[in-house]
């Protein structure tokens, strides 16, 4: 008892200033709302802390399952979006899936090379995913390139950044057609040809895919222009276009098959 | 020893009427927030005087921080604040302590122990009563930076007053 008294007389002050905070924060959390609401919802912190922590762990286990889902649905969406704009349309009964002109898949790239003259994309799906020789590849960003060739499980893709690689384009709101061609070896650029000299364009214009081909679908963005220049002498001007894609960056493409191909290509032969 | 417990009732009366009368109405904030409150009711404790008994100090501290939350309408937040205070009290007495000592009845002012070492002794307490306050206020450290901006605020403006009030009324 003695001790205990000692005790209380030495620490009495902490004692004191202990109980009258305790007081206090009594009062606070009981009269006052907002920082009532801030008490009950901080012990559940830690709770929720906890939860979500196993949340994420659990997503990052299935991370590869999620993600494969995800390039599914966005493929679903590009395609209606591709479709959509062909067949603008307020009859409910024309939106049948025999009219969609384009189809779409999902893949990764699984090698790449972006600094040699003749740049090659592999991508992990094949003939068995309905891959075919002459399809678009495009990211959520812009083009990529064209299927070359394909087997079951792989297919090989010359990106917009190889030598033999051609695609028609247009500038973006003023209707001139163009070839895009590359040159080695800067891959962040590329050219555009046989834009006419009286063509009224500017730096800073978008270049967009102009439908022309049955590869891509039209609208599809492709870069800006950079630099415009006109050698003496010739019609066309000479165009260094910046393109959109960092195509040594990309990893998850679209491959787009237009279901009316051959039908075009019969038409026009 | 009367004089000393009458002179501290009347200064009693004086801040507690000065923080709420005057003080309380200016509320100064931009882009949406109140960043400065004035506070002046720590110089209650800042002018006890040396040999005040710590747990009358902090039974004190209670007392005027229950009335100024009262006023307030905030039970227990200035209350809390001004007890951390009084608490840290001998801590900030005992480190700025001079070379040959305290005199045992003296009072913290100006007047005893010059600006300089005033100036030290309020800045450090106010400043700890202020950051108590807003931390109790926002009750999380989640709204860190909104704690340290008010903090920072209304210490510079607050110790303004308080010093001014030390010089004005110059309390012996």
């Amino acid at each position: 008892m003695r001790n205990f008294l000692l005790f209380l007389s030495k620490y009495n002050a902490i004692l004191l200033f202990v109980i009258l905070e305790v007081i206090s924060f009594f009062l606070i959390v009981n009269y006052n709302n907002r920082q009532k609401e801030i008490f009950l919802y901080s012990s559940n912190l830690l709770v929720g802390k906890i939860n979500q922590k196993r949340t994420e762990l659990s997503n990052y286990l299935d991370l590869e399952e999620q993600n494969n889902k995800l390039k599914s649905e966005n493929a679903l969406i590009f395609q209606n979006y591709f479709n959509s704009r062909y067949y603008k349309t307020d009859n409910p009964e024309i939106k049948d899936s025999s009219l969609n002109d384009f189809k779409i898949v999902s893949a990764s790239i699984c090698n790449k090379s972006v600094t040699h003259r003749n740049n090659r994309y592999t991508l992990d799906k094949g003939t068995n995913s309905g891959i075919k020789k002459g399809m678009g590849v495009i990211s959520a960003k812009g083009i990529v390139g064209v299927v070359r060739k394909a087997n079951e499980e792989f297919s090989s893709v010359i990106p917009l950044i190889n030598t033999i690689s051609r695609t028609s384009v247009m500038v973006k709101g003023k209707g001139y057609f163009g070839i895009l061609k590359w040159q080695p070896y800067d891959y962040k650029k590329s050219m555009l040809e046989e834009i006419p000299k009286h063509a009224n364009i500017s730096r800073g214009d978008t270049l967009i895919t102009s439908g022309f081909s049955t590869v891509f679908p039209k609208g599809i963005v492709v870069g800006t222009i950079d630099e415009i220049e006109l050698n003496r002498g010739s019609n066309y001007y000479d165009i260094t276009v910046n393109l959109i894609n960092d195509l040594a960056l990309i990893d998850n493409v679209y491959i787009i098959e237009n279901t009316k191909k051959e039908l075009k290509k019969e038409v026009e032969e | 020893m009367n004089t000393n417990i009458t002179n501290n009732i009347r200064r009693f009366f004086i801040i507690v009427l000065i923080q709420v009368l005057i003080l309380k109405q200016i509320n100064i904030g931009w882009g949406g927030y109140h960043y400065i409150q004035l506070f002046i009711y720590p110089v209650f404790i800042l002018l006890m005087p040396l040999k005040t008994k710590r747990f009358v100090l902090l039974l004190l501290a209670f007392f005027v921080g229950i009335i100024i939350d009262m006023f307030y309408d905030s039970p227990g937040l200035h209350t809390s604040a001004l007890v951390f205070l009084a608490y840290i009290r001998r801590y900030v007495l005992k480190f700025l302590e001079p070379v040959e000592g305290y005199n045992i009845d003296a009072t913290p002012t100006i007047k005893t122990f010059g600006l300089d070492w005033f100036l030290i002794y309020s800045t450090v307490l106010v400043f700890f009563n202020i950051l108590w306050y807003f931390s109790m206020e926002a009750f999380s450290f989640q709204y860190i930076s909104d704690i340290m901006l008010k903090t920072i605020f209304s210490f510079i403006f607050s110790e303004i007053i308080i010093l001014l009030y030390v010089a004005i009324l110059n309390p012996k």
